[in-house]
């Protein structure tokens, strides 16, 4: 069932490599709230690559990848002086940017297919992404591409963690804030761009988003969060590039796309240290050891003496009561349950 | 030129814009491209129950998935595990991938294009027609009619619910209105709306239509109802220029009007009172003030003093400001023609009216 070319090998080494970048990337850009500038960027890329056709009337990579570039270049500068400029909220104009430029792309597009130059096809790989058919030549540029792009990462690393988690700390050591935004900036559109063919404009977002969320269920430390992200990026990008290509007609982007949602439900329920299943069985538990020890409880809060015989005896038992001439008296055991059980972070 | 196109635009234009100026309002419009995304599988759903696309059931199929949608990133923000931004992200693109991979796989021959949902189509609207009041009109248009009647209808009869629920959640829900009965009814709408307009435009292009003409709106007013007046006017003109375009370019229809909704926003920012332009201007203004001030005040310190012949004189003063010396001449000129200032014997001196507004500093300071 598996055509184990020489391509598709390499096809799956570059979306894997796409996908851990993107992953990286996705953790600074969730932390900061801008998950969905690669989702407004990526749709921006549109006119930039028709204006490319349109100009060079060749249909190379290079050229195509260029233009994407400038176009979300051009969409981001504008985010920011509406920002700068404006009370606009961020989102609104994220949006209307969006689907703006991806209307004006819409626009060069239909012209083009009046000179009967280039088929709807294009189109519908561009918004779904093909991976599978992809020239050899093009997966290894785009795949160095993010290497490079996450080599920038790693050299920045320090710089970029302390922008983001502690601003004026950054900003006091003499650091400019600007470099550190716009850096974080080009890296986004230039993977944003080369993710573009690969997966497709409107699940780019996915891939860079949906990694760092699930790196987050399983990790506190933002390195610990960036290594897992990156990890899981390039499974799916290996695993929805293998499964993709595994039958005709399935687009490599839905199925990254689905392999990470996937992750990202499981973790999100089963996570050892956060998972919503774990909050479920400790809320449980927390409620019985409540009815286990509400006489207790009452005894150490109101300073009693006595409470029903059968339950004290019981109490007595497991040392958390002593019997003195007045009545009953907590232990330290006891002392320390009842502390426990009313500090305890019984969210 | 064709006056069906033309109406449909108009309608689809004014039934989006109108939610959308709320939508902008409660900072929720990433919420629409996760909405008209998500519909598709809505769409997907109920045609795998019904195979019949022209079924109504596909409408409240894509309808109700809108909902699903906003529903679902609501319960993963609540969990406290996953951001805002990051909920919007992860559940529209897994949702809308599903419903690829069901379309890949399942309906290839069947008339159920991507491209055609995501980009809509006017030029073909008007060739699916009803008979309505005896008359034969595009479906689309009818359909549009009925979704704008139904979204002012909604937002005349709450209008006052909605619009505390928009600026203060917390005090409509004190006066028991219900915001979240409110929230889940106009995002019913939203959906419908996005649903309804996906053929002609699309549903990544409706975001543009219904974020478009509001934030435009906003550099121009104050209070929600002239939004919303303001909001409509602009939309309608954006539909008819961005078919006149389309038109004269003999380009797509959908894509023309959302670029034009862009070019309309970017013009505005550029060019409106509150605007880039403005902005700039006004920030050139009070430097300006300020230098003349600095000016002033650097006389009053100065004069009759041991050190004014050098302090005050007209060709050193600008080096004990620190400016150019083009600057200098430049704001001097400015306080001369004020009569704030004026020049004896080679040096700089308050002229009555400079006095008294250097007072006034002084004032402010002692205040």
């Amino acid at each position: 069932m598996f055509d184990w070319s020489y391509t598709l090998i390499t096809v799956m080494v570059g979306t894997a490599i796409l996908g851990a970048v993107a992953g990286a990337l996705g953790t600074f850009l969730t932390l900061r709230r801008q998950a969905l500038i690669g989702d407004a960027l990526s749709h921006a890329a549109l006119p930039g690559i028709a204006l490319a056709y349109i100009i060079t009337q060749i249909r190379s990579l290079s050229m195509l990848l260029l233009g994407a570039a400038i176009s979300a270049f051009f969409a981001m500068f504008l985010l920011n002086v509406i920002k700068r400029f404006t009370r606009i909220k961020f989102d609104a104009s994220m949006a209307l940017l969006l689907s703006g430029f991806f209307g004006f792309g819409q626009v060069l597009l239909s012209q083009i297919q009046k000179t009967g130059a280039a088929s709807q096809a294009g189109l519908s790989r561009f918004i779904l992404g093909q991976a599978a058919t992809m020239l050899r030549a093009d997966v290894m540029m785009i795949a160095l591409i993010a290497f490079g792009v996450g080599v920038v990462i790693i050299l920045f690393f320090k710089m970029l963690k302390l922008y983001i988690f502690d601003a004026a700390f950054y900003r006091s050591l003499g650091l400019s804030e600007r470099f550190a935004s716009a850096l974080l900036s080009v890296l986004t559109v230039i993977i944003v761009v080369i993710g573009i063919r690969l997966v497709g404009v409107i699940l780019m977002s996915a891939l860079i988003i949906a990694p760092s969320v699930a790196a987050r269920q399983l990790s506190n430390r933002f390195s610990g969060n960036v290594v897992i992200a990156m990890m899981i990026g390039a499974f799916s990008g290996f695993l929805g590039t293998l499964i993709s290509a595994s039958r005709a007609n399935l687009p490599s982007g839905p199925v990254i796309t689905v392999v990470l949602g996937m992750i990202v439900i499981t973790l999100l329920v089963f996570s050892p240290t956060r998972g919503l299943m774990r909050q479920m069985v400790e809320r449980v538990r927390f409620r019985k050891r409540i009815i286990k020890y509400r006489a207790l409880i009452h005894l150490y809060e109101n300073n009693a003496l006595a409470c029903d015989e059968d339950v004290c005896e019981r109490y007595e038992k497991h040392r958390l009561l002593v019997k003195t001439e007045e009545g009953y008296a907590l232990t330290d055991k006891g002392r320390h349950i009842v502390k426990t059980l009313m500090g305890a972070d019984a969210s | 030129m064709n006056v069906e196109i033309l109406f449909i635009a108009i309608l689809t234009s004014l039934s989006t814009s109108l939610v959308g100026v709320f939508l902008v309002l409660r900072r929720l419009s990433m919420l629409t491209d996760a909405i008209s995304h998500t519909v598709l599988l809505g769409i997907v759903l109920s045609f795998m129950i019904t195979l019949d696309l022209n079924s109504p059931l596909l409408f409240v199929g894509a309808t109700m998935s809108g909902v699903v949608t906003v529903y679902l990133i609501e319960a993963l923000i609540k969990t406290k595990r996953v951001k805002e931004d990051a909920s919007i992200g992860v559940v529209f693109t897994l949702l809308f991938a599903i419903a690829v991979i069901i379309i890949n796989t399942r309906f290839r021959n069947v008339h159920l294009d991507i491209d055609m949902v995501l980009l809509g189509n006017l030029e073909f609207a008007i060739f699916e027609r009803v008979t309505f009041l005896g008359i034969s009109m595009p479906t689309s248009l009818v359909v549009m009619a009925l979704v704008l009647l139904l979204n002012s209808v909604f937002i005349a009869v709450f209008y006052k619910e909605i619009k505390l629920t928009s600026f203060d959640a917390a005090l409509a829900s004190v006066l028991g209105l219900m915001p979240s009965l409110i929230h889940y009814a106009m995002m019913t709408l939203v959906s419908l709306t996005a649903v309804a307009a996906f053929n002609a435009v699309g549903a990544i292009l409706v975001i543009a239509l219904m974020i478009g003409p509001p934030i435009t709106a906003r550099f121009f007013t104050k209070t929600l109802f002239a939004t919303i007046v303001l909001t409509l006017a602009i939309a309608t003109v954006n539909s008819i220029l961005g078919t006149l375009l389309a038109r004269v370019f003999d380009v797509t229809i959908s894509g023309t009007i959302a670029s034009t909704s862009l070019a309309v926003f970017l013009l505005v920012l550029l060019f409106a009172p509150k605007g880039i332009i403005g902005a700039l201007i006004q920030t050139a203004k009070k430097r300006r003030q300020i230098m003349i001030a600095s000016l002033l005040v650097h006389i009053q310190n100065h004069e009759k003093t041991a050190e004014s012949k050098d302090e005050l004189a007209y060709d050193s003063v600008h080096k004990h400001l620190k400016w150019k010396r083009q600057t200098f001449e430049k704001i001097y000129l400015l306080a001369k023609r004020k009569k704030f200032v004026a020049v004896h014997n080679d040096l700089l001196s308050l002229q009555d009216e400079g006095r008294s507004v250097v007072q006034t500093f002084y004032w402010m300071e002692e205040a």
